[in-house]
């Protein structure tokens, strides 16, 4: 209910846990991008939309680059692309322990 | 009609004997309370038989987990530096790969800040055959 905050009046947790990726988790699993959450929630908190775009967006674009992990994708697809070029042209080819032959590493 | 004696099917000498038509159920077995009781004990039994079960199944699960926590230490360090060796040889291959692209920074981060990041399973694999990236996201689980 917006003007009676029922948890905090019981001190019980019903739901908490699943309002932002950073909240206090049952047993306790940290989220895979809690730290970028948290930064940018305390960087954007409380000042709106229009000023929290222009200030955070560094916060921001990490935060989606590491759900979304499209920058990642994009990079290691132009690296892809060109090994391929370069392994149809016949200037390069990988070494051993990219092709399934490495020693195991101990 | 008494003439001739037709050969028709009769009883035989004597009539039959008497029929058991009355109801003929044993008494015999435990009555039902006792049964009940069997029932009833016999659950008692194995609930306790259960619970001490589970305690000396927790006390040999105490004993296999004091026996791993303390070397996980070791495996960690283990894993860490496998990863980073093979963080390692994916930067050198880059450099080789794109030595002739414009503008490419090898090994630049995507992200705008410099906290280590446990790196994604096609960061490490990316450049190795796909058995071992599917073996190894299903060794992740295991």
């Amino acid at each position: 209910m917006p003007f009676l905050d029922v948890q905090k009046r019981f001190g019980i947790n019903l739901d908490w846990w699943w309002t932002i990726q950073s909240a206090e988790q049952p047993y306790k699993f940290p989220a895979q991008c809690h730290a970028f959450e948290k930064e940018w929630i305390e960087c954007a908190h409380g000042i709106g939309t229009i000023r929290a775009e222009k200030e955070c967006k560094i916060e921001y674009d990490d935060f989606i680059e590491c759900i979304l992990r499209k920058k990642t994708m994009k990079r290691m697809d132009t690296i892809w692309r060109q090994r391929e070029k370069l392994m149809k042209e016949g200037k390069y080819t990988p070494p051993p322990h990219h092709m399934g032959k490495g020693e195991p590493w101990s | 009609m008494t003439a001739a004696k037709v050969k028709q099917d009769m009883p035989p000498a004597g009539d039959y004997g008497p029929i058991d038509y009355k109801r003929n159920l044993l008494r015999r077995g435990l009555s039902g309370y006792s049964m009940l009781a069997l029932g009833i004990g016999t659950l008692l039994y194995r609930y306790w038989k259960i619970i001490k079960c589970n305690r000396e199944h927790r006390r040999l699960q105490i004993e296999d987990f004091e026996a791993r926590i303390p070397l996980m230490p070791l495996f960690q360090a283990e894993t860490d530096r496998r990863i980073l060796h093979m963080l390692r040889e994916n930067l050198e291959e880059e450099a080789i790969i794109m030595k002739d692209v414009p503008g490419w920074k090898v090994g630049k981060s995507v992200y705008n800040t410099t906290r280590w990041l446990p790196p994604l399973l096609v960061e490490l694999y990316g450049l190795r055959p796909l058995e071992e990236r599917v073996f190894a996201n299903i060794m992740r689980y295991t």
